[in-house]
């Protein structure tokens, strides 16, 4: 991937406590820094880092692309890592009902549209950042509240049964590969 | 938010954060959205043990569900209005209160028959928890009996004053064999002699008046009565027959709480051939098992019990003992069951 060089790097200000940066770049090539400890939140991105065997020195010489989140999404993503990168590791959740409390400054930075929710949860997903992942599904989880079918149908754009049959009916009346 | 265009792994995560209630709201949405989270969350429901529907009075339902780590709340109530747009769901709609009253989520009101929808919310239960589960139906003090229920294991019944014996024994004979049934209210006479009701393996009754006739009539196997009164006769009469191996053949455990009388104990006694463990032997223990429903939650349990009595019967003919027990409030009589009291059997039939 190519890097655009007039893109503006994305400074955190707690980076400056850390002495290891490493470079990521989006898939609209904004580029971003973030710290060790902060970017270890992402399994992904993490055993990324380990299997190339980037340290300290080479890190900011060799950005990492990330091709399935853009700008926006990494932005937020990069932030939320910052932000909780100091954080105790949560005890296992337990009953498989996942009970906690919303920060208000993790509210607000998810008190974005649904469509860009919906794509940062996709990009949280590839990046497996379990805590980001959790805090989202909470988020979307309390549009829920004392909501009727219909409601909630609208809010997570679930089709009726009738919308349903008629997508499979025209699914099945479409030729096929070889038709 | 198209959270069906999610994969599954964050889709189950995403239902995680849904309560049993909640899933079964979402569930309402569509076929499509009901499959995806029986599929996603079957490990969820799988936990679920108990499912009770109780009729708290002639028009609502309180459904409690207990699993091994939460528990379900549902109430339906008869919409209060005439008109509104209720969803398609058993012809009921989610209740709507202020924003401040957290259980609203769990309250849906009903306009069509509540027969109909408690059947309806009942199979739609069933088809996420399945059948592996306890599903037991209560009734308190109401003017009606609770609808028919398939798949329910067990019953705790309240029997209207009003209901006639021919109406008693259509409804029971409509109702599916369960492993434990229990009836209040007035009962004495109000079963014909040869009533299904008679026929079920475990039953209890709580009667505040005399149950010599329902004792003779039983034919199952555990029968158990609290606040219900009889004469010493019929407990003479019943342990001579059991004795003498003339009637109740099937029964393995009696036990009867006595509501307002006192039995004459050593009258009964006298005029039973019972065997007695001397003073310097240890007393029989029996151990059986005890199915009853629980109130807080509503359930049906079942609780190992054990029986220590000197007194036993020698059944003849086939020599089957069974431990009595008679004090002036009531009777145990359990018969002894080769599995769980295979240290008394063989060595007490001298």
């Amino acid at each position: 991937m190519s890097v655009e060089p007039e893109v503006p790097i994305v400074q955190v200000e707690e980076v400056r406590e850390n002495p290891v940066l490493y470079k990521i770049i989006s898939s609209d090539n904004h580029v971003f820094t973030i710290s060790e400890h902060a970017v270890k939140l992402s399994k992904t991105l993490w055993d990324l880092i380990t299997n190339l065997g980037l340290t300290a020195e080479n890190a900011l010489d060799n950005p990492i692309p990330v091709e399935n989140v853009n700008g926006k999404n990494m932005e937020t993503i990069v932030q939320f890592c910052e932000r909780h990168k100091y954080d105790e590791e949560e005890p296992e959740y337990t009953n498989y009902i996942r009970e906690f409390v919303l920060p208000e400054w993790d509210r607000q930075l998810l008190s974005i549209d649904n469509e860009e929710l919906f794509q940062l949860i996709l990009a949280t997903n590839y990046l497996d950042i379990q805590k980001l992942m959790d805090y989202c599904c909470r988020v979307i989880g309390d549009m829920a509240k004392d909501k009727t079918p219909e409601e909630l149908r609208i809010i997570y754009g679930i089709p009726t049964d009738a919308e349903d049959d008629a997508l499979e009916r025209s699914a099945s009346d479409s030729p096929g590969p070889s038709g | 938010m198209r959270i069906l265009h999610f994969p599954d792994v964050v889709l189950r995560q995403f239902f995680e954060n849904f309560s049993f209630e909640e899933l079964l709201k979402l569930s309402f949405c569509s076929n499509r959205i009901k499959n995806l989270i029986r599929s996603n969350q079957h490990y969820r429901f799988k936990k679920m043990k108990t499912i009770a529907y109780y009729l708290t009075s002639e028009s609502m339902f309180n459904i409690t569900g207990k699993s091994t780590c939460c528990y379900l709340h549902l109430t339906l109530m008869p919409h209060p209005g005439e008109h509104g747009n209720p969803m398609k769901i058993f012809g009921m709609e989610p209740a709507i209160f202020s924003s401040n009253y957290s259980e609203s989520s769990n309250v849906y009101l009903y306009r069509k028959q509540k027969e109909a929808v408690i059947q309806g919310v009942h199979e739609y239960l069933f088809q996420f928890f399945g059948s592996s589960i306890n599903y037991t139906i209560f009734s308190q003090k109401t003017t009606e009996l609770p609808p028919i229920l398939k798949h329910v294991s067990g019953s705790d019944i309240w029997v209207p004053d009003d209901k006639t014996e021919e109406e008693l024994e259509s409804y029971f004979t409509d109702y599916p064999i369960q492993k434990y049934l229990k009836l209040s209210g007035k009962l004495n006479s109000r079963f014909i002699p040869n009533s299904v009701v008679y026929r079920n393996e475990y039953l209890k009754i709580d009667s505040g008046n005399y149950g010599d006739e329902m004792l003779h009539n039983f034919k199952g196997r555990h029968l158990l009565f609290i606040y219900t009164n009889f004469r010493d006769s019929t407990i003479i009469e019943f342990l001579n027959k059991w004795k003498s191996n003339q009637g109740f053949q099937n029964l393995k455990a009696l036990f009867i709480n006595l509501f307002d009388k006192v039995f004459d104990n050593l009258e009964i006694m006298r005029n039973i051939d019972v065997k007695h463990r001397k003073p310097s032997e240890d007393a029989l223990q029996v151990k059986w098992r005890e199915m009853k429903t629980i109130s807080i939650p509503h359930t049906c349990s079942t609780e190992k019990k054990t029986l220590e009595s000197r007194d036993y019967l020698i059944r003849d003919g086939d020599g089957q003992g069974a431990s009595v027990e008679i004090t002036p409030k009531g009777l145990s009589f359990v018969v002894w069951n080769s599995t769980e009291n295979a240290h008394i059997m063989g060595s007490k039939n001298d």
